[in-house]
């Protein structure tokens, strides 16, 4: 039966899922206990990138060349995430056109740039392997060309950029997007809710790094958006970094440590702030204990009010959108039916509060908020496949587009919250004789000057017949597709020839990525498999070293058992790697790796807590010294 | 080949007063006849066809916007009567201007008493809700096409001022 695979690339992890004769699931490989790949990337000195578990677990020891929350940076400026910048433990760097990239150390002083395009596509690639690795396992034929196509989520908030560049980031994995779609509307997917003759539902999607809300009307299969709002930079990062803030302020304030000035540290804390944050979902309190030499223990204590004191400014922020989400729907809270949770962040007791209070119910909670997107893109990719005829989804532009005309003013072509696929038609004339072209810039946002909108792209209209200023007439059409991808297309109405429009994105040109996929297709005529089982060996190297890392440093707080299997695992990895590649078993290695992986994965965030104190103390000896 | 109007496009009968309810069941059926998405997974899928298509689907959801909105719908269908006539009654009559005029001062007043500005938005409420239903008795013939475009002049001009007035409401606490 064909059916797409759907994949949820978000802010913290990934993860893939399909639907067929088996039903809709998650897909997990053998040797994996988690369908969720951390959306981290790692690039080794010699050039090797690890992804997922493997990556996180070598931030500890190597935080400058661990990238994680890229979707924070896609299809955004240098510029636009100066604010970001300051936090992240890597380097950012400006590209061409503003974009940002990041920047990693390699080898003799040399370094590389990526895009988050690229690193992005790094995190495809791995949670597809995944998914062919778990359908293989079931006797799937996994060469069947249509699993390479897939059905990919965005925040529904992203704009025309930020869209596009995660549509390359699938192209330049060598995946082909069949459908983007959006986070929330794919939750209210999962949650079946399509059965209803009429219901009125609100999707309240916290995720990592990004909020969005949609209010949407079911009728009888039919998914119909009214209305979205959103934040592009709002998610459980930023608790994080609040947390890590007071953690700074109570060492800085209490001892002599500067550990601001350590990125491995600042890495460790950030790590540690994240496991205090969920332990405080499930606890009232939650404690770590930071040794510095010299200047003895240091107890980090927090407690949910105080947390919850620190984040509702933001939670409010979220209320916010979602009252403006509503008012465009032209509905009161009475009106609405169900309140769906979408994204980890929901897990926290002030959200859930938060939204019982406004709607007067409790939100709906059946599925797991971190597998409701990639449950419900699995869902429409069975519906895309021709599996089923009572699905359709209806969904809305997030933000206005328009052009920038005279005096830098933001003329709205497409206003927010229209339907989609819609299509706008406005008609320019030149303004010099024999002018032969003409260039637009593309604007999204809600405001008045373009200066305070986002640019989207520009485009160039040419081979406009050469006559007196004012006298052609070009019709210029934007659509807005279902997926929410705009395509411009031009005619000039006295000649009736179609005008050539190329509009140039933000992000990697479509130039570019051809090269890419192209150089890496080259590289693949090499030798794969001899390629391949080189890439697994300095992978499993890296896997290695940066576990050792973490259970020396943090070894001593593990229970016994769990100290036993990682011994366990390791020694099978190292077994498979042999003493040379001669000697590699590169099938075992593959599973071998695997199941290390899910079980540092498992203890993360046990080891982070302890391998900080330890960390902490080091840095203290090496001071004294 | 004759270019659709939006009732066509929903399968429905000219109108200054559909049902709600059957407006919305058109534009889903048509939806789910014309969505992008109902033709990609199909076999004799082509760009092109998607490319018509796209437009297609994109003229089903605009003909329900308008249709769906009383004020743009009787201004679509009285340009579907009379191309052109919503230019042609653009002015207004003098006796109209003058109350306009009287209006504005009433509103001016209206922001330091309270009382007198509940009772504006009363009146202009009224009045909008009288119009709209006249507009759409006179809608029913297409004879009447130019009292239709001056009461639509008129009456933007009306929802303006309650507008204004509900602006004001925001500022000053009651």
């Amino acid at each position: 039966m064909k059916s797409f695979l759907g994949i949820d690339l978000g802010t913290t992890h990934s993860l893939a899922a399909i639907e067929d004769e088996k039903g809709t699931r998650v897909l997990v490989p053998p040797g994996a206990d988690s369908p969720l790949v951390p959306s981290v990337v790692a690039l080794l000195e010699d050039g090797t990138f690890l992804v997922g578990t493997a990556a996180k677990n070598l931030s500890i020891l190597h935080p400058e060349r661990v990238i994680h929350s890229a979707k924070r940076l896609i299809g955004r400026t240098r510029a636009e995430v100066a604010l970001e910048a300051a936090t992240l433990p890597y380097r950012l760097v400006e590209g061409s056109g503003g974009r940002a990239l990041v920047r990693i150390p390699l080898k003799n002083q040399s370094f590389r740039d990526l895009s988050p395009e690229e690193i992005s596509a790094h995190i495809l690639q791995e949670v597809h392997r995944r998914a062919l690795a778990a359908l293989e396992a079931e006797g799937r034929d996994i060469s069947d060309p249509s699993l390479r196509q897939i059905v990919l989520t965005v925040p529904a908030y992203f704009d025309e950029a930020q869209r596009q560049a995660t549509k390359r980031a699938a192209e330049l994995a060598q995946l082909e997007v069949i459908r983007l779609i959006n986070e929330p509307t794919a939750a209210a997917l999962a949650y079946g809710l399509g059965e209803r003759k009429q219901a009125n539902i609100v999707a309240y999607d916290l995720g990592g790094g990004t909020f969005d809300v949609s209010v949407l009307r079911v009728q009888e299969g039919i998914f119909r958006v009214l209305a979205t709002h959103g934040d592009t930079q709002l998610g459980g990062d930023d608790f994080d970094r609040l947390i890590l803030d007071a953690m700074l302020q109570q060492i800085e304030n209490e001892t002599s440590a500067r550990p601001k000035e350590d990125p491995q540290i600042l890495s460790q804390l950030r790590l540690a702030a994240e496991a205090l944050k969920k332990r405080l979902s499930t606890k009232e309190e939650a404690d770590l204990e930071i040794d510095v030499s010299g200047d003895g223990t240091l107890e980090f204590n927090l407690r949910r009010d105080q947390f919850e004191e620190m984040i509702r400014p933001l939670v409010e922020r979220s209320m916010r959108e979602l009252r403006s989400c509503l008012h465009d729907a032209e509905l009161m809270p009475a009106d609405v039916d169900e309140v769906l949770l979408v994204g980890g962040s929901t897990r926290i007791p002030l959200v859930t509060k938060s939204l019982e209070k406004e709607f007067q119910k409790p939100p709906l909670s059946g599925i797991d908020p971190d597998l409701a997107v990639a449950f419900g893109a699995a869902r429409q990719g069975a519906v895309l496949a021709g599996q089923s005829e009572d699905v359709l989804l209806l969904d809305v532009v997030p933000l206005s587009l328009g052009i920038e005309t005279l005096g830098g003013t933001f003329a709205k072509l497409i206003l927010r919250n229209t339907p989609v696929p819609c299509s706008h038609t406005e008609e320019f004339s030149t303004q010099v004789d024999n002018q032969t072209g003409i260039d637009f810039n593309i604007y999204q946002g809600e405001r008045e000057l373009v200066k305070d909108c986002r640019k989207i792209g520009s485009f160039k209209l040419s081979g406009l017949p050469a006559l007196p200023a004012g006298l052609p007439r070009v019709a210029v059409t934007f659509t807005v597709d279902e997926q929410g991808l705009l395509r411009v297309t031009a005619r000039e109405l006295r000649t009736g020839k179609t005008a050539s429009v190329e509009v140039k994105p933000m992000g990697l040109s479509e130039e570019e990525v051809r090269r890419m996929v192209h150089e890496s297709i080259n590289k693949a005529g090499e030798d794969m498999s001899a390629r391949e089982a080189i890439d697994l060996r300095n992978k499993a190297e890296g896997v290695l070293k940066g576990t050792e890392a973490a259970m020396k440093a943090g070894g001593k707080g593990l229970p016994p058992e769990q100290v036993y299997s990682l011994k366990k695992a390791i020694s099978r990895v190292k077994k498979a790697l042999g003493n040379n590649e001669r000697e590699q078993n590169t099938l075992a290695l593959h599973q071998a790796l695997e199941e290390l992986s899910s079980l540092t994965g498992q203890l993360a965030d046990d080891l982070i807590s302890s391998a900080v104190s330890t960390a902490l103390k080091n840095e203290q000896e090496n001071k004294n010294r | 080949m004759k270019r659709m109007d939006h009732f066509e496009r929903l399968g429905l009968e000219r109108d200054p007063r559909p049902c709600p309810v059957q407006l919305e069941k058109a534009y889903l059926q048509k939806s789910k006849e014309t969505h992008p998405d109902r033709l990609r997974g199909k076999a004799n899928w082509s760009e092109e066809d998607e490319s018509k298509n796209l437009q297609v689907s994109a003229a089903i959801n605009e003909a329900y916007r308008v249709l769906s909105k009383p004020w743009e719908r009787f201004a679509y269908l009285v340009e579907l009567y009379e191309p052109g006539i919503l230019e042609r009654t653009k002015k207004l009559s003098p006796a109209f201007l003058m109350e306009a005029m009287e209006m504005g001062e009433a509103i001016e007043q209206a922001r330091s008493d309270p009382l007198l500005k509940r009772q504006l938005a009363t009146d202009l409420q009224e009045r909008i809700v009288k119009i709209r239903e006249r507009i759409a008795d006179l809608l029913q013939d297409p004879k009447n096409a130019e009292e239709v475009g001056t009461l639509l002049h008129q009456s933007k001009y009306l929802r303006r001022s309650l507008e204004t007035l509900q602006r004001q409401e925001d500022q000053i606490p009651l």
